[in-house]
């Protein structure tokens, strides 16, 4: 079973070349094509830390290729295609998570017993405790500050294109994060009294 | 002061990280193929011209009547109102008197001199008869 992603990002070549033809009706539905190809995968990850169910996962990120596609036509090609996915999938998620707690009676900033629900109900996890462990740490954090996390810890993004994803400042992503290894740390020290 | 410094920090927190940063989770084996497919799919039915869908077109084209369809018209309903007047005016009780009237008086001549009679005698007890009869 596949762990991470396997496909490479698009070259700045090969994104440009995308986003002429996504612009031109005519050959946009085979780029469309081209585009979840190529993005499918980074995003599932992206979306599947966030709401760790596979299944829900699936139906997150298929939410977010038809967001996509249904409004290609405001994309104006000033970011990044990247960017401009994962933006749509980090509000998809968002939306998702809030209705689940709400049916749930749960609120949206206090994840933790959903998301342990979800990851001991979950087949599709075949990590080690120390990786449990730390997935229980990251859902004690806020959405927004988790959100930060993952996609520095985990994806590895940097702070100006987080930036653009999530609207917010680069300092303020900064103090997030740093808040959030805080956190983490702590949950870890209080794991091991 | 120094805490408060310590606390608006922002640099990256130095963080050792054994091996890579994989989350233990697992997808099932072929999912991304089946996922492009099943995508395909969804997005030729969102493409798909306006099938089971209400969407405005415009306005509806305005349809032109011609003079002599006008006066074709006003000349059926003359006609209707021609034939319907006379046939109202027959249909008019002759002496003039509505229907209510007419019904009334058939009622009052269906009931004869001594069933009237019949009908005044039977509320009289037997000794206002006898005292009748007496009189007469």
């Amino acid at each position: 079973m596949p762990k991470q992603s396997t496909t490479k990002a698009l070259n700045p070549k090969e994104e440009a070349e995308l986003k002429a033809q996504l612009a031109d009706p005519e050959k946009r539905r085979s780029a469309f094509s081209r585009l979840i190809s190529a993005y499918q995968e980074q995003l599932y990850w992206q979306i599947r830390k966030l709401v760790i169910n596979h299944d829900d996962t699936a139906d997150v990120l298929q939410n977010t290729f038809l967001k996509a596609w249904q409004n290609i036509g405001s994309f104006r090609g000033d970011s990044k295609l990247s960017t401009w996915l994962y933006t749509i999938a980090h509000n998809e998620s968002l939306t998702f998570l809030t209705k689940m707690q709400a049916e749930r009676d749960l609120t949206i900033d206090d994840p933790e017993g959903y998301v342990q629900e979800q990851i001991q109900a979950d087949k599709y996890f075949d990590g080690d405790e120390a990786q449990r462990k730390l997935l229980r740490a990251i859902a004690t954090l806020p959405a927004k500050q988790r959100q930060v996390f993952n996609l520095r810890y985990y994806d590895e993004m940097p702070y100006e294109e987080m930036s653009s994803v999530l609207g917010t400042s680069v300092g303020a992503l900064k103090a997030s994060y740093h808040f959030a290894v805080e956190k983490i740390t702590a949950f870890f020290r209080k794991e091991e009294i | 002061m120094e805490e408060k410094e310590k606390k608006i920090n922002l640099q990256e927190p130095e963080i050792t990280f054994s091996g890579t940063r994989e989350t233990g989770m697992t997808v099932p084996s072929g999912f991304f193929e089946d996922f492009q497919a099943k995508m395909e799919q969804a997005i030729d039915r969102e493409a798909a011209p306006n099938i089971g869908r209400i969407s405005a077109e415009g306005q509806e084209p305005l349809h032109e009547v011609s003079r002599w369809n006008r006066w074709i018209g006003i000349a059926a309903c003359a006609v209707i109102v021609a034939v319907a007047y006379p046939l109202w005016q027959v249909l008019q009780p002759v002496d003039g008197a509505n229907t209510e009237e007419v019904l009334a008086q058939s009622a009052i001549e269906l009931a004869t001199e001594e069933e009237e009679n019949d009908l005044v005698f039977a509320s009289m007890s037997d000794y206002d008869l006898y005292d009748l009869y007496c009189e007469l």
